[in-house]
């Protein structure tokens, strides 16, 4: 007993570094939508700014670890998220997973780097000394209490206590009880409505930051003395602290900072409990547990059916490319001259060069693994070094120690890693983007902590040597020999490679990547084309890992460590992996690489940094380099195309063949258009402006507006109007535009062409503040409320002061008795009121109100057109859009019908008669 | 679709056709070590790569850090720049001058370990390797192929089988054999007396000015890279007459936040939960080390703490330095300083001053560089003026003694040295802050590690 309250004392402590990560991954996540995989780097780079302070400026440890919590933290906050996280959240998940990996690899190598370099000025190991020890924020030397039993604790572990449950308050009460943590809460609940409401969801994202990164800041300089010094132990904190997010479910910070001490605890007891009998020889049983953890908690998170991440960025993964096409007879004459220069230099180099080329081929082909589980697949997958492992370690276990012939040994490796990438894929069927990422990178570590630990499967750690091969008395084991096996085994993977994307099943991957409802109610077999990527990535993966350890003619099982496998994904996304000549371009990169930087340098840090970076930067661009530059190219040549075709007076003529048809792209306008409507814009705004300070205008005008979403148009030149004081109902048919003009009204969707004015100000510019500041309040369909907030949070997001929110709330009884209640909790028509009763106090000028009596009983329905009425009566324009006439009809000073996105007519409603609106409805002229 | 495979086949076929072609063409004419066979091609005349009439190149490899940790073995470099100097300073060997360009870090990883030796041997053309202080997994097959002769603290059990590798203290981790240095100096300095020159066993009791604990037992805890040495270790103890707790538990080599649970085990495994007399702490780094210290005396654990090999940097530091006070370090490789080895301290120091470095404290990587730059020393001039590979292959491994530095390092023999550990150590002990010596440089046997069996014995220095 006293054993098992000892482990779960101690596995707190441990449990408390992982909470307070994971808290911090959560409050980004849910605020905008990117999975911060460089958190526990931060938190490295926070424990170096914290020793140097100390060593070099000699300022008292206190001092330094509040300078790095509160200044130097929060700055790099501020930085990054200016210069990465904004970019990266408008990105598709695919490419905000690569970023902050990249980052995660940059940023370590960056401290390193900054540290090795210094030391080469002289003097300098007075400004940056260097750490050989962690060094304790507390006293020292370190106080230790028995509390008793034989349970132990220490000032280290006490601090760590501490700021853990500061860091637990903090947020707390930021989340409940700020107003930053309202709007953050609130974006999260409903990320357009709260732009609508004025919520600044820049400076929310900003706010998120900070807080994640004070927190990791707290675990760099308090957790130093436990992590040590090795940026690994931070990478690996990280994601036993995504396993904590995931029990959060992605989206409850208290779960996740309680899954940080449950895990931690679990780590402590399993490792202690199994330190006695036949397990004990497998070392990683303890640290393999929380990713154990993580699995389970994917795949319970897969299975529950509700809406699972926040708000995560609407942007979906961008288009799938086709497949190119076949390339021209010029192109491939230029592939024959590259091969034969590609072999003149080949031989004509030393040997140690060979080497080099030789092991760029080896990783040419664990790169071609990725092309076919994230190029074609669309996977992102940290957890491929395991299977590269696999290839080489297994092959060398059976022809070591059971004496197989190496290729016999081969095949069977092979096999294993396809059973493994099988094992890997069931799981994870239902599972996509960032969860598959995580759940890869778990089975990564699992295998890599429990099979390959295992003493017999490593040879007691000392690994296997791989013998080149030998064909009877010919030895292919001199270097320029075995380039030929690598370079044939190389091709013969690409061209199956291309055969696997061509094929059927290939298709049918691609197929479900693009539209997973769409290909399923094809009949195609999502199941069945997970696994065969999963199982065909694998065995690439593993035909790599072997060829590897053939050119280096060893292999341990420390050879490929899971993180290895981060660093590949940065190198193959800068690169390039949607064709095999990228995953080729990335491979020689990695070999050669460094070997070049090693004339340089000698810190070996740079390939990390510069790969890390390179992901960064270009993981919105899944093409890599290589696209990057066809796309340039691309680029010109319809610059070129336009300027010779405005020449020639001709329209516009894109004389691109072979060009992969890419929807992402923006399209091509004519500039002389563009730049006629704007200046047409500009006269008649000009004229606007005079007419609305005349008072002249309507509160809402609306003049000529096109919108639309992507290449569709769906409003074709609206003209609509609203005065003060008035009530202008818009009916119209679904499918006619409604949502659409009310969603451009609200200031979601941008106008194409045409201009809304409100109050006479044009509103092409306004963001959701400051159209709320021009008097505008939207009530959107489907009720304009924050279901996860309660009735009082609700209204202190509208309205600023607490003297309005007790006026709202002794107007509307019903809504005063349920304050605290979460607002999704009530009925139909009170929610109704909820999104409506702001504007009582509010008093905007101009209400749009986008179906407001949709499913209400026929008291709700009074009730609300009564609101209608008493905000007309005080002046505010009103707009109501509504699908079926009904009472709005009765209440409403004009009438508009829109079809087909064109406003049919606009008349008074003493003009209209039933009979009219019924030949409208029909499309029966009159 | 189906004519456009053809012709990417056919293209591929030229290409392969092409490459083929070229490579027949091209391998016939260059023979750059392929016969794979062990030690043998490279080039055997009087030129010799990396020696010219007054200069022989060396570089070294090391593991400067393990996971990111910093090992200690950053120092190597300079203990062996220092002792090249005092022999450039007497004329160098045989009339050449040792150019000593450095050592390169490969933290541990066995690919950037091969890397960087192809680059020192095919590019900078360099005659040997030394030191060689890594952790990584070493094959011996480019070496073996490039007949690279390689001095340094051989680790790695792979490179014991080749005759290329001449480690300072033999072939350490060979598992044939028990490692039997760490057993017989805690008991010897347990017990105030050296092992019995023929049976090697410690029997007289425990002096009474140690905290007696009740028997004599002993446990290690290791990383599980280094598993390996627990059975054989457990040999050695038996061959003293101690106990050997039953604790087979290893910590992942990346460390763990929070050692109790292991520290629980062991009190638990040893004498009925008073945990053992003595214990060996070999994690990756002095602070695992120390957290795992901390969680056995925060359980009450009274015994004997043993660390292997030392650290000065630690007793700097105010954290550490108050719980390493009364432990034991000792040294498998060589002396710590005392009043038998002191003339050799001094030098060392001198030849620290010689290279720019005046008053550096001497930590272990500074004596382990010294040590293995003193093993190639001694082995080139051996060779004597002409010194190519196959020279020094012919020379040293056909019987060759070093006597080693007195009270400082280990006699060897080659060729027998290439597969045997020299099982020499000693002890210091912290008390005030400072390592201080507890007992001289002491050699004793080799056992079988399966069955204890003294499989040759050492003569005591």
């Amino acid at each position: 007993m006293n054993q098992f309250i000892g482990l779960i004392i101690s596995g707190l402590v441990g449990g408390a570094l992982f909470a307070m990560i994971s808290v911090g991954l959560v409050t980004t996540y849910i605020t905008t939508g990117i999975f911060n995989f460089s958190q526990g780097s931060v938190a490295f780079a926070c424990a170096f700014a914290f020793m140097e302070l100390h060593l070099a400026a000699h300022i008292p440890t206190i001092a330094s670890a509040a300078i790095t919590v509160l200044i130097i933290a929060p700055a790099m906050g501020i930085g990054l998220e200016a210069w990465v996280f904004r970019h990266l959240s408008r990105a598709p998940e695919q490419a905000r997973i690569v970023g902050t990996v990249g980052l995660a690899l940059a940023i370590p190598a960056a401290v390193q780097i900054c540290l090795t370099e210094v030391t080469h000025i002289p003097g300098a190991h007075v400004i940056a000394p260097a750490v050989s020890n962690p060094i304790a924020l507390g006293p020292t030397p370190t106080r230790s209490w028995n509390l008793g039993h034989g349970i132990l604790f220490n000032s280290n572990q006490l601090i760590i206590l501490g700021f853990a449950a500061l860091t637990a308050l903090a947020y707390w009460y930021i989340l409940k009880h700020t107003r930053i943590g309202l709007e953050m809460r609130a974006a999260v609940d409903g990320h357009q409505l709260a732009r609508i409401r004025g919520v600044k969801l820049a400076r929310v994202s900003r706010y998120a930051w900070i807080m994640s990164f004070i927190s990791a800041g707290l675990v760099g300089v308090c957790g130093s003395i436990l992590l040590g010094l090795g940026s690994d132990s931070y990478l690996v904190l990280l994601f036993v602290s995504a396993a904590a997010a995931v029990i959060g479910g992605l989206r409850s910070v208290p779960l996740a900072f309680a899954g940080g001490l449950i895990l931690g605890v679990l780590e402590n007891l399993v490792s202690g409990y199994v330190q006695r009998g036949p397990l004990a020889q497998v070392a990683g049983l303890g640290s393999a547990a929380p990713f154990v953890a993580l699995l389970g908690g994917l795949w319970l998170m897969s299975r529950r059916r509700g809406r699972v991440a926040g708000t995560a960025a609407a942007a979906s993964d961008a288009p799938v490319a086709l497949i190119p096409p076949a390339k021209s007879w010029r192109n491939r004459t230029g592939f024959l001259v590259l091969a034969v220069v590609a072999v003149v230099v080949y031989y004509s180099v030393g040997e140690l060069w060979q080497g080099v080329f030789n092991q760029g081929l080896a990783m040419s082909v664990i790169f071609l693994s990725f092309v076919v589980s994230t190029g074609l697949g669309g996977i992102v997958t940290l957890g491929q070094a395991a299977f590269v492992t696999c290839g080489g370690l297994l092959a060398g276990w059976f022809s070591g120690s059971y004496g197989f012939p190496l290729w016999l040994a081969a095949i069977f490796a092979i096999a294993a890693a396809i059973v493994a990438g099988v094992l890997v894929a069931l799981p994870a069927i239902r599972l996509s983007g960032l969860q598959l990422a995580l759940a890869t990178l778990a089975l990564a570590y699992i295998f890599d902590q429990l099979i390959f630990e295992i003493p017999a499967v490593g040879n007691q750690a000392n690994g296997w040597f791989l013998a080149r091969p030998r064909i009877g008395s010919l030895s292919f084991h001199a270097e320029s020999r075995f380039g030929i096996v690598l370079f044939l085994a190389l091709l013969i993977v690409i061209v199956l490679v291309r055969n696997f994307e061509l094929s059927q099943t290939g298709r049918s991957v691609l197929a479900t990547r693009g539209s997973r409802w769409g290909a399923a109610s094809s009949g195609v077999s999502i199941v069945k084309a997970r696994l065969i990527v999963f199982a065909v990535s694998a065995a690439i993966a593993a035909v790599g890992g072997l060829l590897l350890g053939q050119t280096l003619t060893e292999v341990t099982a420390a050879s490929n460590p899971p993180l290895s496998a981060l660093l590949w994904v940065t190198i193959v996304i800068t690169i390039g992996i949607r064709r095999p000549a990228g995953a080729v371009l990335a491979g020689m990169s990695s070999s050669i690489f460094p070997q070049l930087l090693g004339y340089l340098t000698t810190s070996t840090q740079w390939p990390a940094l510069l790969f890390g970076l390179g992901a960064v930067g270009l993981a919105q661009n899944p093409g890599g380099i290589l696209e990057l530059h066809r796309a340039q190219y691309h680029w010109v040549v319809r610059h070129v195309a336009q300027v010779w075709d405005r020449h020639r007076g001709g329209g516009l003529v894109l004389a691109t063949a072979g060009a992969p048809v890419d929807f992402a792209a923006t399209p091509v306008v004519d500039g002389a258009q563009l730049n006629g409507s704007d200046a047409a814009r500009r006269t008649h705004s000009a004229d606007r402006q005079r007419q609305a300070d005349n008072g002249e205008l309507p509160a809402l005008f609306v003049e000529n507006l096109r919108a639309g979403y992507g290449e569709l148009e769906i409003l074709h030149g609206v003209n609509l109007s609203a005065r003060g004081g008035s009530i202008t109902a818009l009916f119209g048919m679904n499918g006619s535009g409604k949502s659409t003009l009310c969603s451009v009204l609200a200031g979601t969707v941008d106008a194409r062409e045409g201009t809304v004015f409100l109050n006479g100000q044009d509103a092409s510019d306004l963001g959701g503040v400051d159209r709320l500041r021009s008097g505008l309040f939207v009530v959107t369909e489907s009720r304009s409320i924050f279901p996860g907030l309660t009735v009082e949070d609700n209204l202190r997001l509208t309205l600023r002061t607490s003297a309005e929110i007790s006026k709202v709330l002794a107007l509307f009884k019903e809504l005063q008795a349920r304050r605290d209640t979460p607002a999704g909790m009530l009925s139909g028509g009170e929610q109704q009121l909820l999104a409506m009763a702001p504007a009582m106090v509010l008093a905007p000028r101009i209400l749009v109100a986008d179906e407001p009596t949709l499913g209400l009983a026929p008291q709700a329905r009074e009730r609300i057109l009564g609101l209608c009425q008493a905000l007309r009566d005080r002046g505010t324009a009103v707009l109501l859009i509504e699908e079926r006439p009904g009472e709005v009809f009765d209440i409403a000073d004009d009438v508009a019908l829109i079809r087909l996105g064109r406003i049919e007519w606009q008349r008074p409603r003493s003009e209209v008669s039933a009979q009219t609106l019924v030949n409208s409805f029909l499309s029966v002229t009159t | 679709m189906r004519s456009w495979n053809a012709q990417r086949r056919t293209t591929l076929l030229a290409v392969s056709a092409v490459v083929l072609l070229t490579a027949a063409c091209s391998s016939a004419n260059k023979q750059t070590g392929d016969s794979g066979v062990s030690g043998g091609g490279g080039s055997a005349n009087n030129s010799s790569r990396g020696v010219s009439d007054d200069s022989i190149k060396i570089a070294g490899d090391l593991s400067e850090t393990l996971g990111g940790n910093p090992t200690g073995n950053a120092d190597v470099d300079l203990g062996t720049k220092a002792r090249f100097y005092v022999t450039n300073q007497a004329g160098g060997i045989n009339g050449r001058k040792i150019n000593y360009i450095g050592s390169v870090d490969d933290g541990g990883s066995a690919a950037t370990l091969l890397a960087n030796v192809r680059k020192q041997v095919l590019d900078q053309k360099v005659f040997a390797i030394s030191p060689f202080d890594t952790y990584a997994p070493v094959d011996a097959s480019f070496f073996n192929d490039q007949s690279v002769p390689t001095f340094g603290d051989i680790i790695s059990y792979a490179a014991c089988g080749s005759k290329w590798f001449f480690g300072s203290d033999g072939c350490v981790e060979n598992p044939t054999f028990a490692e039997t240095t760490s057993v017989a100096a805690i008991a010897q300095y347990m017990t105030g007396k050296a092992p019995d020159p023929t049976t090697g066993a410690i029997t007289a009791p425990v002096a009474s000015d140690n905290p007696p604990p009740a028997g004599n037992s002993y446990a290690v805890i290791t990383s599980s890279n280094l598993a390996q040495i627990i059975p054989t270790l457990k040999v050695a103890a038996k061959h003293v007459g101690w106990d050997a707790c039953d604790y087979n538990a290893t910590v992942p080599p990346s460390g763990v936040t929070d050692f109790s649970s292991f520290a629980g085990s062991i009190m638990r495994s040893c004498d009925g939960g008073k945990g053992p007399s003595v214990m060996l702490y070999v994690l990756p780094s002095t602070q695992y080390n120390v957290n795992m210290l901390r969680a056995m005396r925060g359980l009450g654990w009274k015994g004997q703490a043993e660390f292997a090999g030392f650290d000065p940097a630690s007793l700097q530091s105010a954290d550490l330095a108050p719980t390493l006070e009364g432990s034991i370090y000792y040294d498998d490789g060589v002396g710590f300083e005392g009043p038998d080895n002191k003339a050799t301290y001094d030098q060392i120091r001198s030849a620290l001053a010689g290279v720019g470095k005046p008053g550096t404290t001497i930590s272990q990587g500074i004596l382990a560089g010294w040590q293995s730059a003193d093993l190639i020393v001694q082995g080139l001039t051996k060779v004597g003026k002409d010194l190519t590979p196959a020279n020094l292959d012919k020379v040293l491994n056909s019987g060759w003694d070093t006597p080693g530095i007195a009270g400082f390092s280990s006699a060897l023999s080659f060729p027998t040295s290439h597969t045997h550990p020299a099982p020499c150590w000693n002890i210091a002990k912290v008390e005030s802050g400072k390592y201080v010596q507890a007992t001289t440089f002491t050699c004793g046997q080799v056992l079988n590690s399966k069955t204890g069996a003294v499989v040759s014995g050492g003569a005591a220095k």
